[in-house]
């Protein structure tokens, strides 16, 4: 391993050791009572401390909770609204990705093979999950009055965190055992298990969750120690079909205009919400393979009720229209059997060595599969 | 026993004295840690000793089952560097060595400077391209003396990780580093 280590000259380093140790030893000297105590009083206030924790938990069935049950093997968590609401988000991008990941990996959209295609087109897929997931972070506090910690009724776990986002319900089985969260994720009828860590110290906190299926899996970081007020980054991790990808994605705000970025490892975007020639649109500005692009989407609902995202890519001189349904995480329903079948005909030519692990995608949804896609090229 | 270990024993015992023997074993190892990121002598040895103090101050709370004392040790000097790169918004600096005659005398010179230049560049390359947990890893993989396991340890990162991250960064960086080199 390289290390980039400059060499520092003895002498200096000889006189700054000095310097520092005896600057620290004149503060330790003169310590707070506390540490002192810690020091010189240890065995004793350990042992003073300890029987009041044992006198505690004696006299009190839970002195977070107030749970009336203290034979429960697992207890009702607490968290302040604000926890609450990054458990939910974390949460939230868990599963939603999770449950797409597998749609973007098994489902890629094939697009005619033209000198000029633009860079956008082949990440379409990927994109059109990207912004079905992120859009909700463009409404302020979109998770602030959704979600709801309450008690579970899963006796295996102690507390359940519900949400819906976008039309589809999540909810969190969880215990938070010392640092450990353990738990299970529904996105609507999928289930996924999970496990992190939650760290709290004074006013900051972390929530690290590691979210699985099979040998797929997301791992998701947040710490409030590294953002702000008016900042929050998710640092994703995750390995699905085999395949390894890393992100960052950024939610900030400044006074009402709210914004979401993210990079990966081979491209970047930024997502906003604006007023533009007489209509709301999402602008999407992106950088894939150094090529730089704009994306304007506007939502409609077409004669089935379905919603339909309409893209209008523009890429240096090329501009695309393209519609997209909004994806879903529901299972199968008969009608969507039957539509599919010609296609898992087509797929089983291709993929024959991917049935194995198809099966596992099984419980995924397929209303997003490439037959039920709309797309319109315009030149 | 590791010899740590002991001495911090002895400290908690209330043996102060003892925490001037603990601060001497690490007091270089740390002092080219933070050296290397903020350059300024003067930074480094006030961070040193907050770092130093508040290292004193948790003594009681570190558990020898969990980590080394020197990756624990890392993990307090490390968030103190970083929320001081944050916080003062001097962000990482490049370029600027405020006192040359700190760096060890060397007959080639010339091959220092060069290797000043470029470390300034690996510096403002993990600063502009490198996501946070990333610039983290490559940070303590380039300019602490910590093994990959450590480093796994500092962070409470899976090894396999650092090593993907070392992998991918290292790949970034060489990439920003030879188009700062054409500009």
């Amino acid at each position: 391993m390289k290390k980039y280590n400059r060499p520092v000259n003895q002498y200096y380093l000889d006189k700054s050791k000095q310097k520092v140790i005896e600057s620290v030893m004149n503060e330790v000297n003169k310590d707070s009572l506390f540490v002192r105590l810690m020091q010189y009083k240890t065995p004793i206030i350990a042992s003073l401390m300890m029987a009041a924790l044992v006198l505690l938990a004696l006299l009190s069935s839970n002195p977070l909770t107030g749970d009336p049950n203290p034979n429960s093997p697992v207890q009702p968590i607490t968290l302040s609204e604000n926890e609450t609401v990054k458990f939910a988000e974390v949460s939230y991008l868990s599963g939603t990705l999770i449950a797409s990941s597998f749609q973007v990996n098994s489902n890629q959209t094939m697009f005619l093979n033209t000198t000029d295609q633009t860079e956008f087109e082949g990440k379409f897929d990927e994109y059109h999950q990207y912004f079905n997931m992120l859009k909700v972070f463009l409404e302020p506090d979109y998770f602030k009055n959704k979600a709801q910690l309450v008690e579970s009724d899963k006796e295996e776990y102690g507390s359940k965190l519900l949400f819906e986002a976008d039309g589809v319900n999540y909810t969190l089985y969880m215990n938070v055992e010392e640092e450990n969260v353990t738990g299970l994720l529904y996105v609507n009828n999928n289930v996924y298990n999970l496990s992190g860590t939650f760290e709290e110290e004074e006013e900051e906190f972390s929530l690290d969750l590691f979210a699985s299926s099979g040998e797929n899996y997301i791992n998701i970081n947040y710490d409030s120690e590294f953002g702000s007020e008016t900042e929050s980054t998710y640092y994703v991790e995750s390995m699905i079909n085999g395949k390894y990808s890393e992100e960052e994605i950024q939610v900030s705000h400044e006074e009402d205009e709210y914004k979401v970025e993210m990079e990966n490892m081979t491209s970047s975007f930024e997502l906003t919400y604006e007023f533009d020639d007489g209509q709301y649109v999402y602008k999407l500005s992106y950088e894939i393979n150094d090529q730089e692009g704009e994306v304007l989407i506007t939502e409609s609902i077409n004669e089935f009720g379905e919603t339909i995202y309409h893209y209008h890519v523009t890429e240096g001189d090329i501009s695309r229209d393209l519609d997209r349904e909004k994806p879903s995480f529901d299972e199968d329903d008969d009608e969507d059997d039957e539509d599919d079948e010609d296609d898992e005909d087509d797929e089983d030519d291709e993929d024959d060595e991917d049935d194995e692990d198809d099966e596992d995608d099984d419980e995924m949804d397929t209303n997003n599969q490439p037959n039920q896609v709309k797309e319109k090229l315009i030149l | 026993m590791n010899e740590d270990v002991k001495i911090i024993h002895r400290i908690l015992r209330g043996e102060k004295d003892e925490y001037a023997v603990l601060m001497d074993r690490y007091h270089n190892e740390l002092f080219s840690y933070v050296y290397n990121l903020v350059v300024q002598v003067e930074t480094t040895e006030d961070l040193l000793q907050d770092i130093f103090l508040k290292i004193y101050k948790k003594l009681h709370k570190y558990d020898a089952k969990k980590a080394s004392f020197r990756t624990w040790m890392y993990r307090i000097a490390h968030n103190e560097v970083i929320n001081y790169l944050r916080s003062s918004q001097v962000k990482y600096q490049t370029g600027v060595i405020d006192k040359i005659e700190f760096i060890e005398d060397d007959e080639d010179i010339e091959h220092d400077v060069i290797k000043e230049e470029k470390m300034n560049l690996i510096l403002k390359a993990i600063n502009k391209r490198l996501k946070k947990k990333h610039k983290d890893i490559m940070f303590l993989h380039y300019f602490s003396g910590l093994t990959v396991k450590e480093i796994s340890e500092v962070l409470d990162i899976p090894d396999k990780t650092i090593y993907h991250a070392i992998d991918s960064s290292i790949a970034k960086i060489k990439e920003a580093v030879q188009l700062y080199e054409k500009v």
